[in-house]
Formats: C-alpha cells, structure tokens, sequence
C-alpha cells in the first residue's frame, strides 16, 4: 500500500527543505523532487470534493482518474503562524481491495506522526477514509463502464444535432444560391 | 491533464481621479493588456499575500504555507478607481521542489515577478541571499533556453516588523532603494535576470491597504507595451 502514496510537507521552520516521501522513501535528490511536485501540480482541481464532519480543519481531495490528492491540515503551524497543510499523492491500484480505503488510512495515520511528525485527530483520519471510500465507489469499473456508455450516447445526440443544423443551412443557402442564378 | 494558468491581464474599465493621472492609468492599462504575469519567489517571503491581495483587495489575514495547487479565482484589481480584471492563477509553493512548476510558469508569462524580503537581503541575512541567487540562476538558465524577453521584476516586500522600512520619510525611500540596488546580491541577481536594461524594481510594502496599492501601482507603472 505504502508504494502507491507520496507525502509532502513544509518545513515548520520556512527554511529547511520540504519533506518529500514516495513509497516510504525520503526524496533528497533535485530531480526526484522536483518531478514529484511536478506530478502532484498536473492534478487539475476542479474534480474535488471536500469534507468538514467536525470542528476540525476541512479535508480535500481532488482526483483525476487513477490519481488523487489529499490536503489536510495539522494542529501545527508554521513560524509565520500560518496553517501548515500536509499533501498525501496516490495512485490507485488496478485492483481494489474491500478494504483499500481502511488500510490507506492506517498507512497515512502512520506516515504523518512517524515521517512528518504532524498531529492530525482522528476524525480528520476518519473523513479522510470517508473521501477514499467515495473515490473508490467512483473508480468502480462498473460504474466507469456506465460513464463510458452515458457520455456516448450524448456525444452521439451532440452530432446528431451539429448534423440537422449543417443540412438547414446547406438547404438556405442551396435556396439562396438558386434565387440568385434564377435572377 | 489541465495547463497551468498563470495570471491573464485581459482589459480595464473606470474613470480616473483628474485628466493626468486618468492618462497615466490608460497608458499603464494599454501597456497591461493581454500580458501575462507570474509571481515566484522563496518561501514566505509574500507570494500568497501580493496573489491574494490581487484577488480579494484584502493584506495580511490567515494564511496556509502554499503546497499542492493553489488557484487564485477571476477577479479584478482596483487601483486609482480603475478595474484591472485578472484570470486565474497558480499559487506555487516556494520551496525549490517547484522548480519545474516555477519553470512552466515562467515558459508563459509576460511579466515575471520575483518577490523577496528586502529587510532580510538588507540585514545580510545569509539564507536569504543564497536563496535568491540559486533562484536567479534557475531562471538565468530559463531565459536562455527560451531566447525570449520577459519584464523581470524584483519586488522587494518589507515585513511590517521592518522598523527601518516603517520611519522612513518620503526624501528617503530613495536612498533606501539605492542601498538596496548596490547590495552585491542584487547586483548578481540583476545581472542574472538580464541587466539593468531589462530588470525592473519595486520596493514597497504588503502590510496595509494603501501599501499594498502602492506596491502594485509602483509595478504596473513600469510595464512595458
């Protein structure tokens, strides 16, 4: 499970380096780094979903097919005093298991207090799992299937439609043309 | 995949306090139209602010050190009873993993603006001036690679604890400036950036509103068409 996540954090101090994780690993090389936040910046955001169930900080995560991103917010801060997000990066799996969602969550649980050393309660952990739960139901492939299917059948409709419009048009102008010649 | 957008400067309505500076503000407007801009810079040093003030005409407030991305929704800035519409934009992190984000930021901008804390660059803070140059030489390399000629900005930001800053008289700022441009860093990064010729500075403030507005006027009124 741990392969398929990455971690990123900034340093509390603003001068220290970021914390970069991928598949249980410290990033320290320029160039490994530097493709990662790449990689984490090319997941467009307006697939997102976001959950506040408790006083605690919202969690987001936004998805784009097999990838997603995770923003959560620790009780620490930096020395700016600004809120200092945590960003976890995945990669689902071909293959799902039942309980993905629950073992992603005791991964990440362990990564934030062990690797980042950031505190976050456990009902942000638990609405974390909530959202994994929600991004599993739509990578269902039966559900993507359904997708598929729904989206050409509308894509057919659209053509449909583009072509009644072009034969109007050919059919004016053909009248047109023929009035002129007939003139 | 969706681009990165940095931020669109698209046109500018409104009317002007007096028959100059109505003049001023439509050369400045003409000169912004259609350019580009992006704002980078090391971290903490008021990316987000300078970004965010842009967006909501709001300084200061709460906010969260930049990781993963961060948009800046439509808006538009109003400055002199003039509208600046802006599209969206990219917030990027400051650390140097962002590079590559920074890069193609970079690749599509007009206006470049590298933001850094000039009370910090002033007190010889080490850190800082490392920092900068490392920043100065990345985009060094971009300019080549690209052949092409960005408006480069350095845009000096003074913390609001800055004393110095904060006592000056107006018969002063300008030896304040001075003293900043003959910083052997500044050099080096002015020099890097492509020379006196092309770098442009803006020293100011994003600590009140009307700082803030200052700052951003002093910018835009060196843009070129």
């Amino acid at each position: 499970m741990k392969e398929h996540l990455s971690f990123w954090v900034q340093s509390l101090d603003n001068k220290s380096p970021d914390i970069i994780i991928k598949g249980g690993t410290h990033l320290c090389d320029d160039k490994s780094r530097q493709e990662l936040i790449s990689e984490i910046y090319r997941i467009p955001k307006n697939n997102k979903t976001k959950i506040k169930l408790h006083p605690s900080p919202a969690i987001t995560l936004y998805s784009s097919r097999q990838k997603f991103v995770i923003e959560a917010v620790p009780s620490e801060k930096d020395q700016s005093n600004r809120l200092a997000p945590i960003i976890i990066y995945g990669v689902l799996p071909n293959v799902l298991p039942e309980t993905w969602a629950k073992d992603v969550h005791v991964v990440i649980k362990a990564a934030v207090s062990d690797d980042l050393k950031r505190t976050l309660d456990d009902d942000a952990f638990n609405d974390i799992e909530t959202l994994l739960n929600e991004l599993k139901k739509k990578w269902n492939p039966h559900n993507i299937r359904l997708n598929f299917i729904r989206s050409l059948i509308e894509l057919i409709n659209s053509v449909k439609q583009l072509l009644r419009k072009l034969a109007l048009w050919a059919r004016k102008l053909f009248i047109w043309a023929r009035n002129l010649f007939k003139a | 995949m969706l681009p990165l957008i940095p931020v669109f400067i698209a046109l500018s309505v409104g009317i002007g306090g007096g028959a100059i500076a109505t003049s001023n503000w439509e050369t400045i407007i003409y000169a912004l139209k259609g350019k580009t801009i992006v704002v980078l810079g090391a971290r903490s040093v008021g990316k987000t602010t300078l970004l965010k003030y842009m967006e909501k005409g709001i300084p200061g407030g709460e906010y969260k050190q930049t990781l993963g991305k961060q948009e800046i929704k439509r808006t538009h800035i109003t400055l002199n009873n003039l509208n600046i519409r802006l599209k969206k934009t990219n917030d990027v992190s400051g650390d140097k993993a962002a590079y590559g984000v920074w890069k193609k930021l970079f690749k599509e901008a007009d206006l470049v603006l590298y933001v850094i804390r000039t009370d910090r660059l002033l007190e010889h803070d080490s850190d800082m001036e490392r920092r900068a140059e490392d920043d100065l030489k990345q985009i060094h390399d971009w300019i080549k690679e690209y052949n092409s000629r960005k408006q480069f900005f350095i845009v000096g930001n003074h913390w609001s604890s800055d004393s110095v800053f904060k006592n000056l008289t107006p018969d002063k700022i300008g030896d304040y400036e001075d003293r900043f441009r003959k910083l052997p860093v500044v050099k080096k990064m002015t020099q890097l950036a492509g020379g006196n010729t092309v770098v442009k500075f803006a020293l100011g403030s994003l600590a009140t509103e009307k700082d803030s507005d200052n700052l951003i006027e002093a910018i835009f009124r060196q843009v070129e068409k």
